[in-house]
């Protein structure tokens, strides 16, 4: 089996966001750039793959940091790695990369490809059911579970309200990751040292092949703090004020379940 | 204008956010436009029940399969756009959304937006907001009509459920694509919920990653215990394997509507909002004042969760008089 | 038979891997004088030390008696008589075979009635035989004696043997028939003891001394590396281990000093160094029936318990070093991707972005934004002292303060410094103990490459870690820096009158010695002389300077969770400094101590008693820091 993985490295969420001064997009001089985490955990379910049933695994990453990254790729096991040269400072738009991960797919003969269910710059539309529809193959998106079974798939796919519904697919097909079947691993300094020999390989984004698209006019943040009452930080005052609270509403006293 | 509402539905019920789809089309309907809400799966019935609020519409009857694969139900909605021609296609962010939306703009080449919130017609121009980075930036976007919009759960009110008119109803044959499928569901796993059902619960008290390890999640279910609530955790705290998945509260997890519900050390990523925001009184602390949780939260503190915790505990525990 | 029972040893210890440790033999006899011949290590245990001396001096003197009995049977008219066998060595042995009873004594006081925790988990079956063995030799010894002077011969250099004669003439025993029986009974003990040794902790008697003679002679702060030779990065049997790290198991007395001071044994965590020790010792002896090293033999829980505190290794009478053992097996766990989630959470961060906290090293430096003057960038100009400002000092809230109170301490003192702003990375001191060699190399070689691009003369830490990686484990890249804490800077500008102090008339309080500034790097007193020079009284707690305990966040620790902790390190301590009585502050002089003991303090909820400060909070300088940093009259090399 030939798996081609995508890596796409996005703004690290958990730091401030600031907009840049045309207001289209974030300002992202300051920022420091992550691999998605959804992206992580289709790399480990392709690694996974492999070491149940051999496959071959090609890593294509995209962004700020995609070397760093692919030799992680490599020291976890990926066979060939390949960075995508995108715009500096572009965000990375599922819509614009698709018709070259299918190329791509196309190229290096793939059955499979693996890639996070989302990222926090897809709002354009993700990527599993855009190069799954261009490609004309079977898309799953929201896995947790994916297992090699005869010529196809067994996998699982996570609903809401712990609903878990399993699919058997044909391959050649895409997936959209959520988490793999096992928890990305740790991949020591030595390991990702000896993988820093790996070659990474170069490919340019081709046309993305919309002629229309949505257009970003203006990035704002969103109102802080809401319209609720703000308690402070007194964890003797804000008790004080819930347990009123807590009476007001009928939730407390006589109501409350003594155990 | 003409535009079609994706509406879901698993076994016999239909899925609540379908009746959101249909109010999201309606609500950027002009007089004379015409909203088309298509379902496909096995409630049928139940959803010509429901749709009322819909100009039409067209039926896929999977009966017999529960739930019907998203290639599946993109193969049949493709059917009917080809059909329909409609300028605006709304998809529901959800699992089953998450596969359609994009196929279908691929294979028309419409523009897509995802996580939208808010829409403004203006002709044949949507201004629409979308979420990005987990919720953290609202983008104010443009699109150009025909196009296809996924629409967040929560963010419009539901329509007013009423039976819509049998002479509305058109029935499409699923059969074909149901059995050239490339993707057959073989199993569905439906939690049981003879434990716990969160959905049903008056109260909740749902633990985030501020609640820092395993260890301390006793004494949040402490509390839970004093305020005869349920114990709940967001995706961090399952994920960790520190609560049961039925305990979690979210997009992935259970969406609840308690009388209470207290987050400790909940940030409030979309996807855990949109399992909680309807809740009567939400409580939120959080020492992080940024943190999104606030946004939908009644009250908020800042303080330090377990002080909180620890203050609360004693003023609920302590005899009624003092 | 001996021999035969030594077999596994010997061969396991002929096939190890080389160890380089046969370089400067004066100053390796020089450590195996003091510590034997003076007892250096014992005696900081009183009873143990003293009782342990007794016998240690005795077994010399009563081995002349063993001489006798087996050379004047062997070869017929062998005797020591000629040298004073019958006088003045007669007496030594017969004043020494009481001593010797006197010391097991002792011994027997301490382990069955005093019974020290220390001893917990060590044999007692071994301690038992060799009491009996001893009492047994050494009776029979007097005995013998005492039955010959019975039959005749000159009892005056023999004052004990002499009574006890009396005693065996007043109870009617044949005296040739006695001495022949105690001869025996003499000899067949001895054997007995020898036959019994080389399966007992009692091997110590041969193994102290070259155990102590092939210690390690680097700085104490030098983790050592892993060796060209080995093929992964760690090691998962015992073979790998090389033959020095080998013998120490052999060489381990079981005396269990090591546990007592242990940290994470005192937290109730699965380790204990001496059990680690043994543990090992014993699969060495079942050899290949033995069940796999990491994870069988010693449990991945009891590897990621260790702090790297080093008490174990100071404390140890025979120069055991644990703390290799466990980096090198944690090296293995690390390299097959065995490490908990915490701690996969802050190595991954510290991969992706130099820093254990997952904050961008754009932000490394923000902290200087709230200073009231500009902080050079050493990069790109040069600067006497380059500070190297470590992780928490630089993006910890809590830290950030007593850094700019730092930097505003310097300025006063007219300090012409520079920071690397986002070239810094973490140090990869505790990376390198926690197993990751590699990413540590990346991290050193990082900081190498960024300090090497600057102009000073001297680089000072504001973290003990960073200070000991810098200073000791930097070598390994042909790196030698001047590196020195923040605390030997400042006292060192003030006995320079560089630095002038407001005097207050400051309260009592104790200070902590953290284990990588004092224990691994020697800096006890610039400290102290910091805390007097400000105004303070300093009351040291019981456990100070060498027997520092650590607070727990060492190692790694500080990035894993605290599951199966009974009792956090950093409480045990501030439980420690509270029982002194009047203390206002407990001072600190490593960033992760403030964190640490902060959160103890918060969680003991005695914040009304004590209060923990950084030494330079304690530091008020008499001149207000200037706006801008003086630069002149500072020679740059």
């Amino acid at each position: 089996m030939n798996i081609l993985v995508v890596l796409r490295m996005i703004p690290d969420s958990a730091g401030e966001l600031q907009l840049a001064e045309d207001g289209r997009g974030i300002d992202r001089e300051w920022l420091d750039f992550q691999l998605n985490d959804f992206d992580d955990h289709a790399l480990e379910e392709a690694i996974l793959l492999k070491e149940a049933g051999g496959a071959t695994v090609t890593a294509v990453a995209i962004g700020e940091g995609a070397n760093r990254v692919l030799q992680m790729a490599a020291a976890r096991g990926a066979d060939e790695v390949i960075a995508l040269q995108a715009e500096d400072d572009a965000m990375i738009s599922s819509r614009t990369i698709a018709a070259t991960i299918a190329a791509t797919a196309r190229d290096k003969s793939a059955d499979l490809i693996l890639c996070g269910v989302q990222s926090t710059e897809d709002v354009f539309g993700q990527l599993a059911p855009y190069v799954g529809a261009m490609l004309d193959w079977p898309h799953v998106s929201g896995t947790n579970r994916v297992v090699a079974d005869g010529a196809g798939l067994r996998v699982t796919q996570e609903r809401g309200a712990g609903v878990a519904v399993t699919y058997e697919m044909t391959l050649p097909a895409v997936l959209g990751v959520q988490t793999a079947s096992k928890a990305p691993r740790y991949v020591s300094g030595s390991k990702l040292r000896e993988a820093s020999k790996t070659p990474i390989g170069r490919a340019a984004l081709e046309p993305s092949g919309f002629e229309r698209s949505a257009e970003i006019r203006e990035l704002r943040l969103p109102a802080q703090g809401g319209s609720g009452e703000d308690l402070g930080n007194d964890a003797e005052n804000v008790a004080d004020r819930l347990v009123t609270i807590l009476a007001v509403n009928g939730l407390t006293a006589n109501g409350l379940a003594r155990k | 204008m003409k535009m079609i509402a994706c509406t879901e539905g698993r076994s016999d019920k239909i899925e609540a956010f379908s009746l959101e789809m249909i109010a999201a089309a309606r609500s950027v309907a002009a007089a004379g436009d015409e909203v088309v809400a298509f379902f496909a799966g096995q409630a049928a019935k139940a959803a010509a029940a429901s749709f009322g609020a819909a100009d039409r519409m067209i039926v896929a009857d999977a009966a017999g399969s529960d739930l019907i694969p998203a290639e599946t139900y993109a193969r049949l909605l493709r059917d009917a756009v080809t059909a329909e021609q409609p300028d605006l296609v709304l998809v529901p962010y959800s699992a089953n959304g998450l596969d359609v939306a994009a196929d279908i703009a691929a294979r028309t080449g419409w523009p897509l937006l995802s996580y939208v919130n808010e829409i403004k017609r203006d002709g044949e121009t949507l201004t629409v907001v979308a979420q990005m980075y987990g919720g953290k930036v609202l983008a104010e976007c443009v699109v150009k009509l025909p196009a296809v919009l996924m629409v967040n759960p929560g963010a419009f009110a539901e329509a007013v459920p009423s039976p819509i008119d049998a002479t509305k109803i058109q029935q499409i044959d699923a059969k074909t694509a149901i059995e050239s499928a490339k993707v057959k569901m073989v199993a569905i796993d439906v939690p049981d919920y003879a434990d716990v059902d969160l959905t049903t619960a008056e109260r909740i008290v749902c633990v985030g990653r501020g609640i820092g390890d395993e260890a301390s999640i006793d004494i949040a279910r402490d509390l839970a215990t004093i305020l005869g609530a349920e114990i709940a955790g967001s995706r961090p705290v399952v994920d960790n394997g520190w609560l049961p998945k039925l305990r979690q509260v979210g997009k992935s997890g259970q969406k609840v509507k308690p009388k209470l519900y207290l987050a400790l050390g909940v940030s409030g990523a979309p996807e855990h909002l949109e399992g909680m925001s309807h809740a009567d009184l939400i409580i939120a602390v959080n020492t992080d004042p940024k943190a999104p949780i606030f946004n939908v939260a009644h009250y908020g503190a800042t303080c330090d969760l377990f002080d909180l915790v620890a203050s609360l505990s004693d003023r609920l525990q302590a005899p009624p008089g003092r | 038979m001996t021999g035969w029972r030594a077999r596994h040893y010997v061969s396991a210890l002929a096939n190890a891997p080389k160890a380089a440790r046969f370089d400067r033999p004066m100053r390796r006899l020089e450590g195996v004088a003091t510590a034997i011949g003076l007892h250096r290590k014992m005696l900081r245990k009183p009873l143990a030390g003293v009782l342990h001396a007794i016998i240690f001096i005795s077994f010399f003197v009563l081995f002349t008696a063993t001489i006798e009995a087996f050379g004047s049977r062997l070869f017929p008219g062998f005797s020591l008589t000629p040298v004073g066998g019958e006088t003045w060595i007669a007496i030594l042995q017969d004043t020494f075979a009481v001593l010797m009873l006197v010391g097991v004594g002792l011994a027997l006081y301490q382990r069955y009635v005093l019974r020290p925790a220390r001893f917990k988990g060590s044999s007692g079956s071994d301690a038992a035989i060799i009491y009996v063995l001893i009492v047994l030799i050494v009776a029979s010894l007097l005995f013998e004696a005492a039955a010959r002077i019975l039959g005749g011969a000159d009892g005056s250099w023999r004052p004990v043997a002499s009574v006890l004669a009396g005693l065996l003439g007043r109870a009617g025993v044949p005296a040739q028939e006695t001495q022949e029986i105690c001869y025996w009974l003499h000899v067949g003990a001895i054997l007995a003891f020898l036959v019994y040794i080389p399966g007992s902790k009692h091997r110590h008697m041969f193994l102290a001394a070259p155990n102590i003679y092939f210690r390690n002679l680097e700085p104490r702060g030098t983790a050592p590396a892993v060796p060209r030779e080995r093929e992964n990065p760690g090691v998962d049997t015992l073979a790998q281990f090389d033959w020095k790290q080998q013998l120490d198991l052999l060489s381990c007395t079981e005396c269990g000093r090591c546990q007592a001071v242990c940290p994470a044994y005192a937290a109730g965590l699965p380790l204990s160094p001496k059990m680690l020790i043994t543990d090992m010792r014993d699969a060495l002896a079942a050899g290949p029936s033995a069940p796999p090293l990491v994870g069988g033999i010693i449990s991945e829980a009891t590897l990621w318990a260790c702090t790297t505190c080093r008490a174990c290794m100071e404390e140890c009478p025979v120069e055991i070093e644990h703390l290799p053992k466990i980096i090198d097996m944690r090296r293995h766990l690390v390299d097959e991707g065995r490490v908990s989630p915490g701690l996969q959470d802050a190595l991954s961060n510290l991969t992706r972005l130099g820093n254990s906290m997952g904050k961008p090293s754009k932000m490394r430096a923000r902290w200087t934004g709230e200073l009231g003057f500009p902080v050079k960038d050493a990069r790109s100009e040069p600067v006497d002292v380059l500070w190297f400002v470590g992780d928490y000092a630089s993006y910890d809230p809590r830290v950030q303060e007593i850094t700019r109170k730092v930097a505003e301490l310097l300025s006063a003192a007219g300090v012409d410094f520079g920071i690397l702003f986002d070239a810094e990375r973490n140090s990869g001191n505790d990376v390198r103990r926690a197993g990751e060699e590699g990413l540590f190399e990346t991290l050193a070689q990082s900081n190498i490459d960024a300090i090497g691009e600057c102009t000073f003369n001297r680089i000072m830490t504001t973290d003990p870690h960073s200070l000991n990686a810098l200073k000791n484990d930097y070598r390994h890249f042909g790196a030698a820096f001047e590196v020195l804490h923040y605390t030997a800077l400042l006292a060192e500008l003030i006995k320079a009158g560089k630095l002038d102090l407001v005097a207050v008339d400051g309260g009592k309080v104790t200070y902590h010695d953290p284990c990588y500034l004092g224990r691994y790097n020697g800096g006890f007193d610039a400290p102290r002389d910091l805390i007097r020079a400000a105004g303070y009284t300093l009351h040291d707690m019981p456990r100070c300077r060498e027997n520092s305990f650590c607070c727990g966040a060492g190692g790694g620790r500080i990035w894993q969770g605290d599951d199966g902790v009974t009792e956090r390190p950093s409480e045990n301590r501030i439980r420690e400094a509270l029982s002194l009585g009047d203390i206002d502050y407990f001072v600190v002089a490593c960033p992760k101590d403030k964190v640490m003991y902060t959160a103890a303090i918060d969680a003991l909820g005695v914040a009304d008693k004590l209060k923990v400060l950084d030494i330079a909070e304690l530091l008020v300088p008499r001149t207000p820091p200037p706006r801008e940093p003086v630069t002149s009259g500072v020679d740059i090399i």
